[in-house]
């Protein structure tokens, strides 16, 4: 039977996590790459992807060794308990960093593509209310959603992909293996950054059916969604110079703008690919902002984490109008993530395995004694 | 306060706690029943007779005028009692203690006898239509089964035509519309149980589901909010709908119902609740998924190609209902750079002149729709279709000339009519309806983006909807455990192929078919 007992099965929290990773690094993630790689962004993407998917698997690793357990809880047991209040409150000023910066991009994109006169205010207010509804039902309709929403996104992928190469020219994938070693290290950065996403894992960790098959969950993901930035890194590639793709702000929308549909009933097919795109971006929005208002629930030891949804949208709101530009965006945003990511992803949970090693060594002296 | 205000004051759920004992005497048992009970109520028909050679032994019949069958209780209970009964000489000892055994077994010749102890019991046995025989010092109470009212018979359902299958649909009979079921359905693992609902109406209920096929916690949960039901009367099932279903506040139907007995039966083939209520031909059946509303009883009854094709169509039509009227604003306010040149440019001649904005033109026309929907419902049949002519085509022609709207926005608007007419469910179609206005606003306001958040806030409700524990967007969503599910959405898959019950059913009772053909036949081959 189903209840409405809040778990969701290993497959669900796999579509969540690969939409959740898809979002905003796709718009810019070509360029990026073929600026500082030119042709060979595949190298660094698959690079970038397999150390990925090592630190998902350490937070599966995480959520596996701690059943059940709210990641407050997983740190106050290895870190203690001011330790844990610290650390995630710095996880969800995290989060909620990420989502003001991405939902910002976002609304600056759907401004220039579709409504040129409507304010930005509006397009983010607006867009926050379906958020805020999702995130009070919680995680079960969540799962639930992503797999309406999973299904349909993959059709509408290998549909629009099909389409572009029509005027495709795979020549253009050629030279391969010209970056030098240190380009291609510096290129790990971006595309690390665009996988960003899996660490909400972590959090909904405590509400998986089976959490013992936690690791492989992160790797899937990260899998499938290497196979989707490959695909936009060629499509791109074979339909644009590389010289001219350094120049486009949003390239992956600009080789919508090349499709002709047979028939021609539709112009300008880049409107209907936002009009998916939105879905995509709100499936990284709601998890965020789900993750946020959980570690806060568990931060407050509150019962029911639906009251504390829209008491943090304002946070993420005033995040969102930080900067004054959409150039200021992309560089706020990069340093932000520069500041806290890392110490998000990676470090905090190294210390838990650090401090769960100690806890181990500790608790058998005490036995050996 | 007098016993009058007791029983049917403002707290009248003590009528149904008052025990009333009754007692050893006729005459006092007709004084309550008569001015405690049933004052004033001048349908109650009274017969009082002495019974036996001597004409020695008190009894009493009463019943309601009208509900109860009078052939059958003049043939086979007074007739008996009265006539026969006295060319028998009487035997002192027997009569003195057993003439109420006697009575109850051997003298009354109806298939149908209870026995009650309390005058409440009586009372309402009398207004359900059976007629109770009271007799002089003793305290049981007969009631002798005697239901007869004029009923309809069945009929073929209106709201789910089909050319082909079943033409008998429910009544408003209880008991005539478990048999329709029943019929269908030899197995004695099939179960009716019984409640009465409604504090005063006392409308009987019944439940039917297959014993082992049934979902023990749906049960369950069904029986809770069945008995939570606390309201002073039920009228039609619609009542019963509201009460038990899962969240009122949602727009979309979360209990199936059909006139069908047909339908009903498959869906309690498949592990689903059928509830029956007296006095409305509608069964509901639970739970129920947003899968039922788009299924007709046809689809099983045709070929499954033509069946599959028939649901596609109903799924693009449900798309076009929706969304139609919203895009042609979207498009036509905000992205007029998606449709083609050739098009745009033609679409903007017919629309030069059109003083309004395109939401305005689509809400006159969507509006003049659905009055002239309400209103041929409303009229008499042949009237209804002529206003549909006149609305349709007068109003829209003249529209379009008076240079009002834009033939486009008329085209567009008659068809998504037309479409919302294709959903099989009624009540589904109507939520459809009420969303587009919805969709239509968001599209005035923020063109596709608007749409597209519209269409993910409903998707969200959805998702988070449940129909008696079972997520309303089964097997959409659940498809991931179990894919064979989704044989019977969108297409309908050959009756061979749909051998699995769906996702509601427990573990073991999953198969229903086993297709042992063998395709060996050979008419030419000699013996």
């Amino acid at each position: 039977m189903l209840l409405n007992n809040d778990r969701i099965s290993i497959p669900q929290m796999t579509n969540i996590l690969i939409l959740t990773l898809i979002g905003i690094g796709i718009l810019t993630l070509p360029r990026e790459l073929a600026e500082v790689v030119k042709t060979d962004g595949w190298i660094v993407l698959i690079a970038g992807a397999l150390i990925t998917m090592g630190i998902a698997f350490l937070h599966g690793y995480i959520v596996k060794s701690f059943p059940g357990k709210s990641y407050f809880e997983i740190i106050a047991l290895t870190l203690t308990k001011p330790v844990a209040y610290l650390l995630t409150t710095f996880f969800a000023i995290y989060l909620i960093g990420s989502n003001g910066f991405l939902l910002r991009i976002f609304a600056e994109v759907v401004k220039t593509i579709l409504l040129r006169r409507t304010p930005l205010e509006a397009i983010i207010i607006i867009m926050l209310v379906p958020i805020g509804y999702l995130v009070r039902k919680g995680i079960e309709p969540m799962g639930r959603l992503t797999n309406i929403v999973f299904p349909t996104s993959v059709i509408f992928v290998i549909l629009l992909f099909g389409l572009t190469l029509g005027e495709a020219d795979f020549s253009k994938l050629k030279p391969v293996f010209q970056a030098s070693p240190q380009q291609l290290f510096g290129a790990l950065d971006i595309v690390l950054f665009s996988f960003l996403g899996y660490e909400t894992l972590l959090v909904f960790g405590s509400f998986l059916k089976e959490p013992q098959k936690a690791t492989r969950v992160g790797p899937i993901a990260v899998f499938a969604v290497l196979i989707f930035y490959l695909l936009l890194n060629i499509a791109t590639l074979v339909n644009f110079d590389i010289y001219q793709m350094q120049h486009l702000i949003w390239p992956t929308l600009s080789i919508f703008k090349t499709i002709e549909f047979p028939g021609a009933f539709v112009e300008n097919v880049e409107i209907v690919v936002m009009a998916v795109w939105v879905f995509t971006i709100f499936m990284t929005l709601a998890p965020f902002h789900l993750a946020t208002t959980m570690l806060i629930e568990d931060m407050i030891i509150a019962k029911e984490h639906s009251y504390l949804v829209l008491p943090t949208l304002p946070f993420v709101y005033a995040v969102t109008l930080y900067s004054s530009s959409i150039a200021d965006v992309y560089y706020d945003l990069g340093v932000f993530t520069d500041y806290t990511a890392y110490i998000a992803i990676i470090g905090m949970p190294v210390a838990i395995l650090i401090g769960r090693a100690i806890r181990k060594l500790l608790k058998k002296d005490k036995e050996n004694m | 306060m007098g016993f009058w205000e007791k029983l049917f004051g403002k707290k009248d759920k003590t009528a149904k706690i008052e025990n009333v004992k009754s007692n050893r005497s006729l005459e006092k048992n007709l004084k309550i029943i008569k001015e405690d009970f049933l004052k004033d109520c001048d349908d109650i028909v009274y017969r009082e007779i002495e019974l036996g050679k001597e004409g020695n032994y008190k009894a009493a019949t009463i019943h309601v005028d009208g509900m109860a069958d009078k052939k059958l209780v003049n043939e086979f209970a007074l007739n008996n009692l009265m006539l026969l009964a006295r060319h028998i000489d009487p035997e002192p000892n027997v009569l003195k203690n057993g003439l109420y055994d006697l009575i109850k077994k051997q003298n009354i010749a109806v298939t149908e006898l209870k026995e009650v102890e309390t005058i409440d019991e009586a009372v309402l046995n009398i207004l359900s239509g059976e007629t109770v025989l009271l007799l002089d010092n003793y305290e049981k109470i007969i009631i002798i089964a005697s239901k007869g009212w004029p009923a309809r018979t069945p009929q073929e359902p209106e709201t789910e035509a089909v050319i082909r299958g079943p033409r008998d649909g429910l009544v408003e009979t209880l008991r005539m519309n478990t048999t329709l079921i029943r019929r269908r359905i030899r197995d004695h693992r099939l179960k009716v149980k019984n409640y009465q609902v409604g504090v005063r109406s006392k409308t009987d209920v019944s439940v039917m589901y297959m014993e082992d096929i049934v979902n023990k916690k749906v049960l369950q949960e069904l029986d809770k909010r069945l008995n939570a039901i606390d309201i002073d009367a039920i009228l039609d099932s619609a009542q019963v709908e509201e009460l038990i279903e899962d969240k009122w506040i949602s727009i979309f139907p979360q209990v199936q119902n059909t006139e069908r007995p047909d339908v009903a039966a498959s869906a309690i083939y498949h592990g689903r609740i059928a509830i029956v209520v007296d006095n409305s031909p509608f069964t509901l059946i639970v739970p129920s998924t947003i899968n039922a509303m788009m299924q007709s009883a046809e689809d099983y009854y045709e070929r499954w190609q033509i069946a599959s094709v028939i649901r596609l169509l109903r799924y693009f039509c449900l798309l076009i209902a929706l969304f139609a009227p919203a895009l042609y604003v979207a498009i036509t306010s905000f992205h007029p750079q998606m449709i083609p040149t050739d098009l745009a440019l033609a679409l903007a001649a017919t629309r030069r002149g059109v003083p309004f904005p395109a939401i305005v033109e689509a809400l006159i026309m969507e509006v003049t729709i659905e009055i002239l929907r309400e209103a041929s419902i409303r009229l008499p049949g042949a009237i209804g279709s002529t206003i549909g002519i006149v609305g349709g085509l007068v109003i829209g022609q003249a529209a379009v000339e008076a240079g009002i709207v834009g033939p486009l926005m008329v085209i567009v608007v008659a068809i998504t009519a037309i479409a919302s007419f294709a959903i099989p469910s009624y009540n589904a179609a109507i939520s459809i309806r009420m969303l587009r206005f919805a969709i239509l606003f968001s599209a005035a306001a923020f063109g596709l983006y608007g749409i597209m958040l519209v269409s993910l806030l409903i998707l969200i409700h959805l998702c988070g909807l449940k129909s008696f524990g079972m997520p309303y967007l089964s097997p959409f969503i659940t498809f991931v455990r179990d894919s064979s599910d989704l044989k019977d959405t969108m297409i309908r898959a050959p009756q061979p192929a749909m051998n699995n019950r769906d996702v509601n059913a427990p573990k073991n009772q999953k198969n229903r078919l086993d297709d042992k053909r063998e395709e060996t036949f050979d008419i030419e081959e000699q013996e």
